[in-house]
């Protein structure tokens, strides 16, 4: 291609025929004619806008926050609230999700549940940037030996499944007598953030080589800050769909244990307390494992939802 | 190729032997002894138990006897039932498991993968949006909330299949179905997105301007290459199958290993415990192999050299 830029051709010059309009000369004028420039996070804020069900997914988690924040406290009733004389009660407006074997308001309890589950997700989040957002950078920019033992002990708790180290965790957490939820959270915190550290090592390994971080080096920034300052923000998109992407899995552990007998036990709500309990009375009452199932289902659904939207408009390689 | 058997032979003993020990010494920790009852025995009773079970023995002592049984495959006895060994549990509840893993698995493939392939050819059409909807609902919708829709579905409303037991044919379906739930979804959205990249590649340009079927270009050119990303999945898919069977097998009230597990975990059955979980991990980390090996085979690209150090 000529190396000439459009602009320097003279009046006159252009070949006959030839209708080239030479193209204005100040960045005003040619942003009008190139669209606006944008960055890479208003362009994937613009994709993520195209995709309704990310959007919808989107408005469903803040409206989940919403409730589980002020719904409870709305309540007249409170989860542990017992009315022996209104047990097993069908859906009605007083009760609008109907109410349990001990007569609790079973809305009461799935929107109490919607916190447990939410702060699950919130520490599953958080663990995940501190543990392996750290971890798979410190493995990543020190590289070498250092790399190796690191990503070694991935490897290998990699092979085990989650599940089985998250029931194993509970198991010894619950007889050392520590609160349950507390379990569960240290159980999801300590194994959620092996995915993470993978994908943030290899994000780094390749960031690392850049120029950016190369002049970030020789102006002699201190290791610490070129890997938190400069490369791990750089790694943010994958970062990003990656807990949007783990914190489902982590609501559903949760559930999961609570459904099997090892997560928060009565009478605190969780979805997969309730469900649990639902189950057993499905035969005469199905309602009552209706409502917990759809709230951990439609809160699945969000999460997973969004966390696809993003990737689609996050990744790079799937620009059109 | 051998030496990356070896290599992996190698890792996978390694990975068991982790397993074993840390979960050992987990079970030994636990402040509540396999003998605690609300009701205290006499210390007679408990030492006599202690000698029995060799809990008297230093800690060092019962690791070593406890990875020397394993090393001859015998997982010791149960704490809870007393007269049986945790390989007699095993023998009891891992066919049965087996089985309807292996039926979930085969469901997977035979459904996933067509799904897939339909939505992919159909790319944006409102074929491939019920596919890829269906595919999300599978990975959103958590097992057991699927096992109890499909039980109260087909079960209690609808009276075709029975709600629970284990034995005939019509008791597999249901959970089986449900534990194929998330793998269908995911194995879908797979073949999917690799089914669209490869249609775009040019040797099925080639193979459609030859004149050829385009039945014979999806089946014989494209699906091959949508195989490995499937066969890599697999592996994760055996382990979330067997985890999911802990608690389809509590609910549909099936007989196997699954159940056992979470009965011996809420029944603190230390060495059932200990037991199964290494059995676990060994069936998994095999089956890993298993995939890997499969996958070298089905693509002849992948050479299996030594990790280079970057």
């Amino acid at each position: 291609m000529a190396t000439q830029s459009a602009w320097e051709f003279k009046e006159g010059t252009l070949p006959d025929g030839a209708n080239f309009e030479p193209a204005p000369k100040n960045t005003v004028d040619l942003q009008q004619i190139a669209g606006r420039p944008t960055t890479y996070w208003n362009d994937a804020i613009r994709r993520l806008r195209r995709n309704k069900l990310a959007v919808v997914g989107f408005w469903i988690i803040i409206a989940l926050f919403v409730i589980a924040i002020f719904g409870p406290m709305l309540s007249p009733y409170t989860y542990a609230q017992q009315d022996l004389t209104n047990t097993y009660q069908s859906p009605t407006l007083r009760h609008p999700f109907g109410t349990d074997q001990l007569g609790r308001d079973q809305m009461t309890r799935v929107l109490y549940g919607s916190r447990i589950s939410l702060a699950v997700g919130v520490v599953c989040a958080a663990l995940n940037f501190l543990i392996g957002v750290t971890y798979g950078g410190i493995a990543a920019y020190f590289g070498g030996r250092i790399d190796d033992i690191m990503m070694r002990i991935v490897d290998i708790l990699y092979g085990i499944p989650t599940l089985i180290i998250v029931i194993l965790l509970t198991v010894l957490f619950k007889d050392k007598g520590i609160n349950p939820l507390v379990n569960v959270f240290i159980a999801i915190g300590l194994t959620y953030w092996l995915p993470m550290a993978r994908i943030v090592r290899g994000e780094i390994l390749s960031l690392k080589e850049r120029e950016f971080a190369l002049a970030a080096k020789t102006i002699g920034a201190p290791n610490n800050r070129i890997l938190f300052k400069h490369l791990i923000p750089n790694a943010m998109g994958p970062i990003i769909v990656t807990v949007t992407l783990e914190v489902p899995s982590a609501i559903f552990t949760e559930a999961f244990l609570s459904y099997i007998g090892l997560g928060v036990s009565a009478p605190v709500a969780s979805w997969g307390v309730l469900a649990s309990d639902g189950t057993e009375a499905m035969r005469s009452y199905p309602y009552l494992v209706l409502f917990p199932a759809l709230a951990i289902s439609l809160t699945m659904f969000a999460f997973n939802f969004l966390g696809d939207g993003l990737r689609d408009a996050l990744d790079p390689r799937l620009r059109q | 190729m051998l030496k990356f058997i070896f290599q992996r032979v190698l890792s996978m003993i390694l990975v068991v032997l982790i397993v074993a020990t840390a979960t050992f010494f987990m079970m030994r920790l636990l402040p509540s002894g396999p003998f605690s009852r609300e009701k205290k025995l006499p210390q007679q009773i408990i030492d006599n138990l202690n000698a029995r079970y060799h809990l008297d023995d230093p800690l060092w002592k019962q690791y070593i006897d406890y990875m020397g049984n394993l090393a001859r495959g015998d997982l010791g006895p149960s704490f809870k039932y007393t007269n049986r060994t945790v390989n007699n549990i095993i023998d009891d509840g891992f066919p049965v498991s087996a089985i309807l893993g292996a039926v979930a698995v085969f469901l997977s493939v035979a459904i996933g993968i067509p799904l897939g392939i339909w939505g992919a050819l159909r790319q944006n059409g409102w074929q491939d949006n019920v596919v890829m909807f269906i595919a999300l609902l599978g990975v959103s919708v958590p097992n057991f909330i699927m096992a109890v829709l499909l039980m109260l579905f087909f079960g209690l409303w609808l009276h075709v299949l029975p709600v629970a037991g284990w034995g005939s044919v019509s008791q597999i379906i249901l959970p089986a179905f449900t534990l194929a739930g998330y793998p269908i979804a995911f194995i879908a959205r797979l073949v999917r997105s690799s089914m669209i990249e490869v249609l775009r590649q040019e040797y099925i340009t080639t193979a459609r301007a030859k004149g050829i079927s385009e039945r014979l270009v999806i089946f014989r050119h494209a699906l091959r290459n949508i195989l490995i990303p499937v066969v890599t999945v697999l592996g994760p898919l055996i382990a979330a199958v067997f985890t999911g069977s802990f608690v389809v097998e509590k609910i549909f009230a099936i007989p196997g290993l699954g159940r056992y597990y979470v009965t011996s975990i809420n029944d603190r059955d230390y060495t059932t415990i200990l037991g199964v979980t290494i059995f676990y991990s060994a069936l998994l980390v095999f089956m890993n192999f298993l995939v890997d090996l499969t996958y070298a085979w089905l693509d002849p690209r992948i050479r299996y050299v030594e990790r280079k150090v970057s």
